[in-house]
């Protein structure tokens, strides 16, 4: 296998993996601090890219500003749901959660239906990126860089934030001790809606992203939330760097598995989680539960 | 006294029903009884233990195919297959089981979840063996469990033996030890109690239930495709038991008689069901907190 | 809801022409009408209900109105029961549809069993007319018919370095099989560099097509169709496939759900199929056929939607000739004479009265870009004649 080759699919893996890093990152952030499994979040992902293709208005040169008002939105209404519909039913048990995160998945999924049609949208890369950019003799698409580049950004933004910000620092740990953040007098419920928007406005700006290179139709979101479950399954529940590296391994282990046996290349991606499930049930940078609650 | 009258009562007007509605409403009767049985099967861990399985479609699923597959490869009689469903849906839950219920909450949801996407992939990709997303198709269970009233029965009394089965074990000592482990694993560990013993038994007679269900609908559709093990099929088990009331020991039917009657009657009308369902799961959530079985009281099971 | 305006448009035509006094002949219509496929089952709908209204202008069937009951058939599980509920409740005449494979066939053997004739208009599995089942018919081609059409124009080609990018599920590998089959019968010295498998509905296609580029193929077999087809398009154009291989063909590649999101970026000189093309045939009855179509939706008739109108045109014929909507009646008359011969718009489709497919003259062609219209259009068309698509049958009869 020559080197030039080997690059090439390693760049393809890693295009892929951008793109389930910013759908995962956001479902493993809202786990971690607010301790809710969001079933609806491949549906702001899928919300996302119609988002873009409706602010847009068909110009493939708006993707810039787009995804920024795009991001916007989702933070918007990430704030929105947090506050109107998942902050009553906080202190109930899990499956009333997953339950109201699994009805807004449904209500989305038509919502979208009704909004802008059942045909596939889609959108072309901006004029200056729709030419391919040659990697050592190969042809690569232009755009993928950018959505590397934006993942990797939403990466670094996300540990300054929260290694580097005070508001990060109670983040962190509101993950660990929520009732100990509340006797300090922090803001707690704010504190969770700016987690849950940030964590919405991270999908919306993922499926954004992908709009480009793909196309977009109401039933994506069931698949991308599985998509998104693997990744986090894999990384680590409630751990954004458990969501990189397990977006990483996912990326790389389709791009790579194509060219051993194509025939089952899928069929890898669910060997490794698996073998983490096996191994490492709590995912592989995740927190093992130290008590049964 | 007065519980056991209605219970009577209800029970006569379930054995009546095959006589008195139409040929449709009775199909659909069918299909709220096989959804009563997998919502009965996997609210007994949920409401035993409070752990909720996301992968119990792997269990009607397995039960299904096992089924499907008896009928088409070996040309076993529909009703023989019954056993054979059972248990292999309860060695699944053991296999499934063994592995998740270490873990707690809401680790143990994405792991069943995980662990059922990965049944699903192998039954939607073996197409030598199951038929892949083919599904395996023209399976008629034989002129008398082919007509529908004696399907109804067969599901009915598979059904009553389900719910009677959760209800003993809910009273026996069993019972009691898996309610002392999801109110206090520490002190049932410090009494003896074997956390890990006990959940995966009782995560593996849910699931033997759910492959009786799993079997119940092969002959219904005449007909397995790989959707029964896919994770939209736990959500159903997931709803009906959470509409219906959790706690309640009829919680789970009522929801599923509920959530196919009103399926049915939406999706005859508009192509809009997943946003009727939705709403009203919304309206579930933040305003019937104790289920329907709520309404009436929010009578606890006993 | 739209039923409802249907049969209050059927039942006001009764009343104002006072044509009818005779019960309507009822047809339950199921279609992909939610979920990822949506827009398939839409346009499929749209077809059969322009049908409907022409053919009760007309003064019906027999002179019966025709009343059609549509559904969305969702999965499986779903079909079944609306099946079941369209024959018990509904007490439908004949069933009618069906969009996606593993939904037909979970659906043919229980109109089967009650004896209620089913129709089948874009659904393709070749399994489904294997099955031999009496009450099951096809008045659409199916996937067999377009691979092998496919083979016909590979085989003409120099090219013998040949791959394969399809959906990893029943369409697509039998899609691929039969294709590669056939060609090998037909030039035997082709080899196979690389077969690429990515899951049906991926949204991802570019390590496979790197992958696909490494063998260095000449020409590629895709079964890749509607969303899968868009996003692999523009994932396959920014990574030079289309530059690389010098032939590509791809069954219903020429669906408008596929060829209207590319818009203007879709590649040109790619050889692809639709069931139905609207500007093929030029006759005067598909150009009524597409005006009337484009006036009422504001859309031009995709394959599928040109099939629905078709087959319910067929199956209106086949009533006509059978003189009743009796099952075994309507049966023989789709069997009589060596099958059912029926001009449709778009073009003469003939039942095969042992396994109930229909055979007709296949669409292909170029895809090329033209002022007139905003997508990529086929031109040249290159129509493959029913004759070289006749595989041979188990069913007996």
């Amino acid at each position: 296998m020559d080197l030039s080759f080997v690059l090439l699919q390693f760049l393809t893996g890693l295009a892929y993996a951008s793109s389930l890093f910013l759908l995962a990152v956001g479902l493993s952030l809202i786990f971690g601090a607010l301790g809710i499994v969001n079933f609806a979040h491949g549906s702001f992902y899928m919300l996302g890219a119609y988002l873009l293709y409706w602010v847009v208005r068909g110009d493939p040169n708006g993707l810039w500003w787009g995804l920024v008002v795009v991001a916007a939105l989702g933070f918007v209404i990430g704030a929105v749901t947090e506050r109107l519909l998942l902050r009553p039913v906080y202190g109930r048990p899990e499956h009333y959660q997953i339950l109201l995160t699994y009805a807004l998945l449904l209500v989305i999924e038509d919502g979208v239906k009704l909004l802008f049609g059942a045909a596939y949208k889609s959108l072309g890369p901006p004029a200056a990126l729709a030419v391919p950019v040659w990697v050592l003799g190969a042809p690569f698409p232009a755009y993928y860089f950018v959505q590397i580049a934006l993942a990797l950004g939403v990466a670094l933004l996300l540990w300054v934030f929260l290694q580097r910000t005070r508001y990060g620092a109670l983040v962190r740990a509101a993950t660990q001790d929520r009732e100990m953040l509340e006797a300090l007098g922090v803001n707690v419920p704010r504190l969770l809606t700016v987690v849950f928007a940030l964590g919405i406005g991270l999908a919306t700006l993922g499926g954004a992203a992908t709009l480009p290179m793909q196309t977009v139709s109401p039933g994506i979101a069931v698949e991308a939330v599985i998509s998104a479950f693997i990744v986090v399954v894999v990384g680590g529940l409630g751990s954004v760097w458990g969501a990189l590296l397990g977006a990483f391994l996912i990326g790389e282990i389709q791009a790579f598995g194509v060219l051993v046996l194509p025939e089952f290349s899928i069929a890898f991606v669910y060997l490794l989680m698996a073998v983490v499930l096996l191994v490492r049930p709590w995912g592989l940078l995740g927190r093992p539960p130290a008590v049964r609650t | 006294m007065k519980a056991r009258g209605w219970l009577l009562l209800l029970l006569a007007a379930l054995l009546a029903l095959p006589w008195l509605l139409p040929g449709y409403a009775l199909e659909v009767a069918i299909q709220a009884l096989i959804l009563a049985l997998f919502a009965t099967a996997f609210n007994f861990v949920f409401a035993e233990t409070g752990l909720l399985s996301f992968g119990h479609a792997a269990f009607f699923g397995g039960g299904a195919y096992t089924t499907a597959l008896l009928m088409q490869r070996a040309g076993w009689p529909y009703l023989l297959t019954l056993p054979a469903a059972v248990l292999a849906a309860a060695l699944l839950a053991l296999a499934i089981g063994f592995f998740s219920v270490r873990t707690s909450r809401i680790y143990f949801t994405m792991l069943t979840l995980a662990f059922a996407q990965l049944v699903w992939a192998v039954v939607h990709k073996w197409y030598d063996f199951t038929g892949g997303d083919n599904g395996i198709t023209g399976l008629h269970p034989g002129a008398l469990w082919g007509d529908a009233r004696a399907l109804y029965y067969l599901a009915l009394v598979l059904f009553a033996l389900g719910l009677t089965f959760v209800w003993r074990l809910h009273h026996a000592p069993f019972g009691y030890a898996l309610r002392a482990i999801r109110d206090n694993p520490a002190r049932a560990e410090a009494v003896g109690l074997s956390p890990f013993g006990y959940l995966l038994a009782a995560f593996t007679l849910s699931g033997a239930l759910a492959g009786a269900a799993g079997f119940l609908q092969v002959a219904w559709q005449r007909s397995a495709f790989p959707d029964f093990l896919y994770w939209t099929k736990s959500a159903e088990a997931i709803i009906a038991a959470i509409l219906g009331g959790a706690q309640a020991l009829f919680g789970p039917a009522l929801g599923s008689v509920v959530f196919v009657e009103l399926g049915a009657f939406v999706q005859s009308r508009t192509e809009y069901w997943p946003l009727v369902l939705g709403l009203v799961l919304l309206a579930l959530v933040l305003f019937l907190p104790q289920g329907l079985a709520g309404l009436g009281g929010g009578r606890a099971r006993g | 809801m739209k039923r409802w305006t249907l049969a209050l448009a059927a039942a006001l035509m009764v009343y104002g022409s006072g044509a009818f006094a005779a019960e309507p002949i009822k047809i339950g219509a199921l279609y992909m009408l939610s979920g990822n496929f949506a827009n398939y089952g839409t346009s499929s709908k749209q077809g059969v209900q322009l049908a409907v209204e022409e053919i009760n202008a007309k003064g019906g069937i027999l002179g019966r109105p025709v009343e059609v009951i549509f559904v969305d058939h969702g999965k499986p599980d779903q079909a079944v029961r609306e099946a079941k509920r369209l024959i018990l409740e509904n007490k439908v005449n004949f069933l009618f549809g069906i969009d996606s494979s593993s939904v037909s066939l979970a659906v043919a053997p229980v109109a089967d069993e009650y004896k209620v004739p089913l129709i089948v208009t874009h659904a393709a599995t070749p399994r489904l007319t294997e099955m031999c089942l009496p009450y099951v018919f096809r008045t659409s081609n199916n996937a067999r018919m377009d691979s092998w059409a496919a083979a016909a124009f590979a085989a003409k080609q120099p090219y013998k370095r040949w791959a394969n990018i399809g959906p990893d599920y029943e369409f697509g590998r039998v899609s691929w099989e039969d294709f590669i089959t056939r060609l090998k019968e037909l030039k035997p010295d082709v080899e196979v560099v690389s077969e690429q498998w990515p899951k049906f509905g991926s949204s991802d296609y570019s390590s496979y097509i790197t992958a696909l580029m490494r063998a260095k193929p000449e020409a590629v077999f895709s079964a890749l169709w509607g969303g899968d087809f868009v996003s692999f398009g523009k994932q396959a154009i920014p990574f030079g496939l289309f530059k690389t291989i010098k032939f590509y063909v791809n069954p219903t590649g020429g669906a408008l759900q596929a060829l209207e999101p590319l818009g203007k970026s879709a590649p040109e000189g790619l050889l692809v199929s639709a069931r139905y093309w609207f500007l093929y045939p030029e006759t005067e009855a598909n150009k009524a056929f597409v005006k009337k179509f484009h006036d009422k939706f504001g859309a031009y008739p995709s394959y599928n939607a040109g099939e629905a109108y078709s087959g319910m045109m067929m199956l209106a014929a086949a009533i006509e000739k059978a003189g009743s909507i009796s099952p075994d009646a309507v049966k023989a008359a789709f069997e009589a004479d060596g099958g059912l011969k029926f001009e449709s718009v778009e073009g003469l489709k003939w039942m095969r009265p042992a396994d109930h497919q229909v055979f007709e003259d296949l669409v292909w062609g170029y895809t090329k870009h033209t002022d007139a219209y905003p997508f990529a259009i086929l031109d040249p068309i290159v129509v493959v004649p029913a004759k070289d698509t006749i595989y041979p049958t188990k069913c007996a009869k």
